[in-house]
C-alpha cells in the first residue's frame, strides 16, 4: 500500500521525534526511579546507560535502514507521474536529514553524565 | 440567477452578479464582513497599530537605558513597559500580521475565492481585537502584565504578583490565541482542499508550502501555551498548585510548557517571511526559484527540529548533561535547513539577472541581519557559551537580530511587493530608499551594541545600572540608533500613505510575476476570480497576463453565481482533481456577536465574577449553534454543474469536505493540549519537590467501570449512527444518555478530588485531567443533541451525513479522553507508590 504523499514526506523526522521523546522520557524517568536528586551524586547507573545506548543504537539503525531503502527503491517507471516523483525526491531528502540528525542528537548517551548537571 | 451554462455574459455583467453575492455592503453591515480580503486587511492594519504601540514602548525602554541611574521610569513602570513591549510585538503584531497576510493572499495564490471557513476568520479577528484591547486597556490603566513576556513562575504567581496584572496576560493572550488556532485550521484546510483544479501538491506555489508547514506548527505549538496559561490561571484563581514547589508543584513546568510553544514560535514567525522571500526573490531575479523540492524538505525538517530544542532556553536551570546534549544538538542542526534556504536564494540570484527594486533592498537587509542572528543563535545553542551569556543583553541582541532580520525586513519587502495589489497603485519610491537605510543603520547601531553590553555582563530587564559599570556609552549609542530606526519606520509609514494617495496606477502584474494573485483586477474584487483557474504547471511559473483576461471572460470553472450562493471548488488533497463544490455561508453578524460573548467569558474570569462565566459559555455555545443553519439542506441535491462538462456534488454530500478535516485538525490540537497536560503531571512526579503527597487516592473501581462502559457505548453509538442514518435517533439518544452518565460520574469524582487538588500537585493534576474529560463529554452531549435536532428537521439523509460524521469523530475522541482520564489516577498512584517504596 502506498502512503499518502504528505505522510511519506513527514515520516523520516516523525520517527526522529518519537525517538527524541522516548530517549528524553527514559532518561528522566530512569534518573527519577534511580533516586532523583541523590542519583546525581551516587554513580554511573549502567542499566540506565545501556538502556539509552541500546535505544539510541536501534533507533539510529532503523532510521538509517529506512533512509537507505528510500534511496534504493526504484518504482516502476511507467507508474511514475510528477506527483510521485516529487514525493519520492522530497521524502528522500527528509529521510537523509533524519539519518544524519538521529546519531548526532543521541551520541551523548554514550559518555555524558546521565543524571547530574 | 441563471445557471452557469448557455450564453456567456459580458465580464461586466459577470462582475456585477458576483459582487452582489460576495460583496460586503457599507455601514453597519461591515461588522458582518466575512470576506477574506476584508478580514485579512483588518488583521494586518490592526497588527500595524499594535506594532506602533510596541515600538513606542521600545522607545521608552531605550530612553530609560540611555543613561545610567536614570530616573525616567521606576522599576514597576519599567517592568510593565518591557513586558508589554515583548507581549505586543510577539502576540499582537508578528503572528496576527502574517495571519492577515496569509488570509489575504492564500486564496488568490491557490486560485480560489475565499478561505474554507470565512466566519471563523471573522470570529478570530474579533477575538484578536478584543483580547489585544484588554491588554492595551490594562497598560493605560497601569495594571499591565509585569512579569516579562514569558511570565515565568513564581514571579507571575499569586505570591509575587498578587494584582490583576498577570491575569490580564494569561486571559488576554489565551483569548487572542483562539484566533491563532482558528487561523491555523483555516489555513491548513484551505491549502489542502481549496486549490485550483489540477494544482497537485507538486504544483503548489512555494508560499503555500511555507504556510502549510507554519499552520501545522501553530496547530501543535499553541496548545501547550494555552494549557500552561489555563493551569497558571487556575492556580492563581483557585489555588491548585501546579507551579508552587511548597505543595508539589514546580516552576519549571511553566518553562517547559511555555518554551514548547515559545521556540517553535520563532520559526512560526520566520517561515512566513521566508515564504515571502521565496516568492518575491525569483520574480526580481528573473528566474525560477532554485531548489523548490529541497526547500520543501528543509521546511519539513525545520518544523520537526524546532520542536526538539525548547530546552535551549533552560540550559541554566539544572537539567542533566545528557538531556542538554539532545537539545543542543537539535539547536545546532536547525541551522542546516535554514542554510539550505539561504543557499537556494543565493543560487536563485546567481542564476538570474536581479533587479534591485525596493523589495530587493529589504531582502538584502534580511540577509545581512538574519545571518548575524543565526550565527549568534548557533553560539547560544552551545551549552558552555549559553551559561556565560544567559539572561544578558547578548540574548536580547540575538533575538532581535533573528526576529527583525527574519520577520520585519522580509515583511517590508512583502509590503512593497504586494501593496500594489492591495491598492492598485505602484510605489512612488521617493522616500523608500532613505527609509530603508535609516531602518537598517538604526537597527544595527541599536542592537549590535547590545552584543557588547551583554558580553560585558549587562543583564536583561534591569531598569537602571551604575555609572561605573562601563555600559553607559554603548547604551547611549544603542538608544541613539533606536531613534534613527524609529524615524526610518515613520518614513516608511509616510511612504505607504503616499503610495495609496499618489501611487501610479498600472494595468496588470507590475512585477511580471508568475503567481495567480496577479491574474485578477487590482484592487481585487471580493470574489477574486470571475471563474476559477485550472493549473497545469507549477503555480509560480504561470502567465497571469494571459490567464487573467481568460478567467474574467468566464473560461474557467464556476463562472457564474448560482441561486445567490457563494461557491468554490474543493479538490483531492494530493492530485488536485476537482472533488466537490463548497457552498460558503453568507455575510453574518454572528462571528461578531460570538466574539463579544467569548469576550464576556474572559472578562468574567478576569474580574472574578465567576457566576457569570458559565452563562457566558452557554451563550457562546448557543451562538455557535446558530452558525449551522446557513448552508444546511433539507433535500438531497443533484451534482452541480461547474462548467467544462463537469458536475460535482455539494460539500454536504461529499465524503471528506473541509468541515470534516477541520474537526480532525481541531482534535489534533486538542490532543496536543491533553498530551501536554499528561506530560505536565508526569513531569511533576519526576521533578517537583515535596513528592510523594501525603494523600492521593485512585478512583473507586465501580463508578469508574460504569463511566468506562458509558464512554465505550457512546463511541460505538456515534460510529453506528453514521452507518444507519437517517434512522439514528435512538442511537444518538443513547449516546447522549451515556455521555451524561459519564459527565455525572466525572463531576462526582471532581468533588471527591477537590480537597486533594488544593493540597498538592498530584491531586491538582488528577483534578484537571478529569475536568478535561468532563468538558469534552459535555461537548459530546451538545453534539449528540445537535445530531438529533438535525435528524428531526430532515437535514440528514444517506447522502447528507456530514453532521453525524463530525459528531462521530468527536464522540470517538472524547471517549478516548475519558478512558485516559479514568486510567490516569491509577497510573499516578502506582508511580507515587513505586517512588515511595
Amino acid at each position: 500500500m502506498k502512503a499518502p504523499p504528505l505522510l511519506s514526506i513527514m515520516a523520516g523526522f516523525a520517527l526522529w521525534s518519537v525517538l527524541f521523546l522516548l530517549l528524553y522520557g527514559v532518561q528522566a524517568a530512569g534518573c527519577h526511579l534511580a533516586g532523583g536528586e541523590a542519583a546525581a551524586m551516587a554513580g554511573p547507573y549502567p542499566a540506565l546507560r545501556w538502556t539509552l545506548v541500546v535505544l539510541a543504537a536501534l533507533g539510529t539503525s532503523a532510521v538509517m535502514l529506512l533512509s537507505w531503502k528510500k534511496r534504493t527503491t526504484r518504482p516502476d517507471p511507467s507508474k511514475v507521474d510528477d506527483l510521485t516523483d516529487f514525493t519520492r525526491e522530497v521524502s528522500r531528502y527528509v529521510w537523509l536529514g533524519a539519518a544524519v540528525a538521529t546519531p548526532f542528537t543521541f551520541i551523548g548517551v554514550i559518555s555524558l553524565t546521565l543524571c547530574g548537571t | 440567477m441563471r445557471e452557469n451554462s448557455g450564453l456567456q455574459p459580458s465580464p461586466i455583467a459577470r462582475h456585477k452578479a458576483f459582487e452582489k453575492v460576495w460583496g460586503t455592503p457599507p455601514g453597519w453591515a461591515r461588522l458582518a464582513a466575512v470576506n477574506h480580503n476584508i478580514v485579512g486587511k483588518r488583521f494586518m492594519l490592526t497588527a500595524l497599530v499594535f506594532f506602533t504601540i510596541g515600538g513606542l514602548l521600545a522607545m521608552l525602554i531605550r530612553t530609560q537605558l540611555a543613561s545610567s541611574e536614570s530616573a525616567f521610569m521606576d522599576a514597576e513602570q519599567y517592568a510593565q513597559v518591557f513586558t508589554m513591549h515583548g507581549t505586543v510585538m510577539m502576540f499582537l503584531f508578528a503572528i496576527p500580521f502574517f495571519e492577515g497576510g496569509a488570509m489575504y493572499l492564500l486564496p488568490k495564490l491557490l486560485g480560489t475565492r475565499d478561505l474554507a471557513f470565512p466566519r471563523m476568520s471573522a470570529y478570530g479577528y474579533w477575538c484578536y481585537l478584543f483580547g489585544g484591547t484588554i491588554l492595551i486597556a490594562a497598560l493605560i490603566g497601569g495594571v499591565a502584565p509585569d512579569s516579562g513576556w514569558f511570565m515565568y513562575t513564581p514571579l507571575s504567581s499569586n505570591i509575587f504578583s498578587p494584582g490583576i496584572n498577570s491575569d490580564v496576560w494569561l486571559l488576554g493572550i489565551t483569548f487572542v490565541e483562539i484566533s491563532a488556532l482558528s487561523a491555523a485550521i483555516e489555513i491548513i484546510v484551505s491549502i489542502l482542499k481549496l486549490r485550483a483544479a489540477g494544482m497537485s501538491l507538486d504544483k503548489m506555489p512555494i508560499l503555500a508550502w511555507y504556510m502549510l508547514v507554519v499552520a501545522t506548527m501553530m496547530l501543535v505549538g499553541f496548545p501547550p501555551l494555552i494549557l500552561g496559561s489555563v493551569l497558571l490561571e487556575v492556580e492563581r484563581a483557585f489555588g491548585l498548585p501546579f507551579f508552587d514547589p511548597t505543595r508539589g508543584g514546580d516552576p519549571l513546568l511553566w518553562q517547559h510548557l511555555f518554551w514548547l510553544f515559545g521556540h517553535p514560535e520563532v520559526y512560526i514567525i520566520f517561515l512566513p517571511a521566508a515564504g515571502a522571500i521565496s516568492t518575491i526573490l525569483p520574480v526580481f531575479a528573473g528566474t525560477p526559484l532554485a531548489g523548490y523540492r529541497i526547500i520543501i524538505a528543509a521546511l519539513v525538517s525545520m518544523a520537526f527540529l524546532s520542536f526538539g530544542l525548547w530546552v535551549h532556553h533552560m540550559y541554566t536551570v539544572g537539567i542533566p548533561q545528557v538531556a542538554l546534549s539532545f537539545f543542543s544538538a537539535a539547536s545546532a542542526m536547525v541551522a542546516v535547513p535554514t542554510a539550505i534556504q539561504i543557499f537556494a536564494w543565493l543560487a536563485t540570484i546567481s542564476h538570474g539577472h536581479p533587479r534591485f527594486s525596493i523589495p530587493m533592498l529589504h531582502i538584502f537587509g534580511f540577509f545581512f541581519v538574519f545571518v548575524i542572528g543565526g550565527l549568534t543563535g548557533v553560539m547560544l545553542a552551545m551549552v558552555p557559551f549559553d551559561w556565560q551569556a544567559h539572561d544578558t543583553h547578548f540574548v536580547v541582541a540575538h533575538l532581535h537580530y533573528v526576529l527583525v532580520g527574519g520577520f520585519v525586513f522580509p515583511m517590508l519587502a512583502a509590503a512593497y511587493y504586494w501593496l500594489p495589489h492591495i491598492s492598485g497603485r505602484q510605489p512612488v519610491q521617493h522616500l523608500s530608499k532613505a527609509a530603508f537605510w535609516m531602518v537598517f543603520i538604526g537597527f544595527n547601531v541599536t542592537f549590535f551594541m547590545m552584543h557588547l553590553t551583554g558580553l560585558r555582563g549587562m543583564p536583561r530587564r534591569v531598569f537602571e545600572y551604575p555609572a561605573e559599570s562601563g555600559w553607559e556609552t554603548l547604551n547611549f549609542i544603542s538608544s541613539m540608533g533606536s531613534f534613527v530606526m524609529t524615524m526610518g519606520f515613520a518614513l516608511i509609514a509616510l511612504d505607504f500613505i503616499l503610495l495609496f494617495r499618489f501611487g501610479r496606477r498600472y494595468h496588470r502584474n507590475p512585477w511580471k510575476a508568475g503567481t495567480l494573485e496577479w491574474a485578477m483586477p487590482t484592487p481585487p474584487p471580493s470574489y477574486n476570480f470571475a471563474s476559477l483557474p485550472s493549473v497545469e504547471h507549477r503555480a509560480d511559473l504561470l502567465d497571469p497576463d494571459r490567464l487573467g483576461p481568460a478567467l474574467a471572460a468566464g473560461e474557467g470553472y464556476l463562472g457564474m453565481p448560482r441561486n445567490g450562493r457563494m461557491e468554490l471548488l474543493a479538490v483531492d488533497i494530493a492530485s488536485g482533481r476537482p472533488d466537490h463544490v463548497v457552498r460558503l455561508p453568507r455575510q453574518t453578524f454572528l462571528p461578531f456577536a460570538t466574539a463579544v460573548a467569548t469576550g464576556s467569558f474572559f472578562l468574567a474570569l478576569l474580574f472574578k465574577v465567576y457566576w457569570m462565566a458559565p452563562l457566558a459559555l452557554a451563550l457562546v455555545t448557543a451562538l455557535f449553534l446558530l452558525w449551522t443553519g446557513d448552508t444546511a439542506e433539507k433535500e438531497d441535491l443533484e451534482d452541480l454543474d461547474i462548467g467544462h462538462g463537469l458536475a460535482l456534488p455539494p460539500h454536504m454530500q461529499a465524503p471528506y469536505p473541509p468541515a470534516w478535516w477541520a474537526m480532525l485538525l481541531a482534535l489534533v490540537a486538542d490532543a496536543t493540549a491533553f498530551i501536554s497536560l499528561l506530560f505536565g503531571a508526569l513531569f511533576l512526579w519526576i521533578s517537583a519537590p515535596n513528592w510523594p503527597p501525603a494523600e492521593v487516592s485512585a478512583v473507586d473501581p465501580l463508578p469508574a467501570l460504569v463511566a468506562a462502559t458509558a464512554l465505550v457505548i457512546s463511541a460505538w453509538t456515534g460510529h453506528r449512527a453514521v452507518q444507519v442514518a437517517p434512522d439514528a435517533a435512538r442511537l444518538l439518544l443513547l449516546n447522549m444518555v451515556c455521555q451524561l452518565v459519564a459527565v455525572a460520574i466525572f463531576g462526582w469524582l471532581l468533588l471527591l478530588v477537590w480537597p486533594q487538588a488544593q493540597a498538592h500537585g498530584a491531586g491538582a493534576s488528577i483534578f484537571v485531567v478529569i475536568a478535561f474529560a468532563t468538558l469534552h463529554n459535555s461537548i459530546g452531549v451538545v453534539l449528540a443533541s445537535f445530531g438529533l435536532f438535525r435528524i428531526s428537521k430532515g437535514y440528514v439523509s444517506r447522502k447528507r451525513l456530514l453532521d453525524l460524521r463530525i459528531g462521530q469523530l468527536w464522540h470517538g475522541y472524547s471517549a478516548a479522553v475519558g478512558l485516559t482520564a479514568l486510567a490516569f489516577p491509577i497510573l499516578l498512584v502506582a508511580l507515587v507508590g513505586e517512588t515511595s517504596r
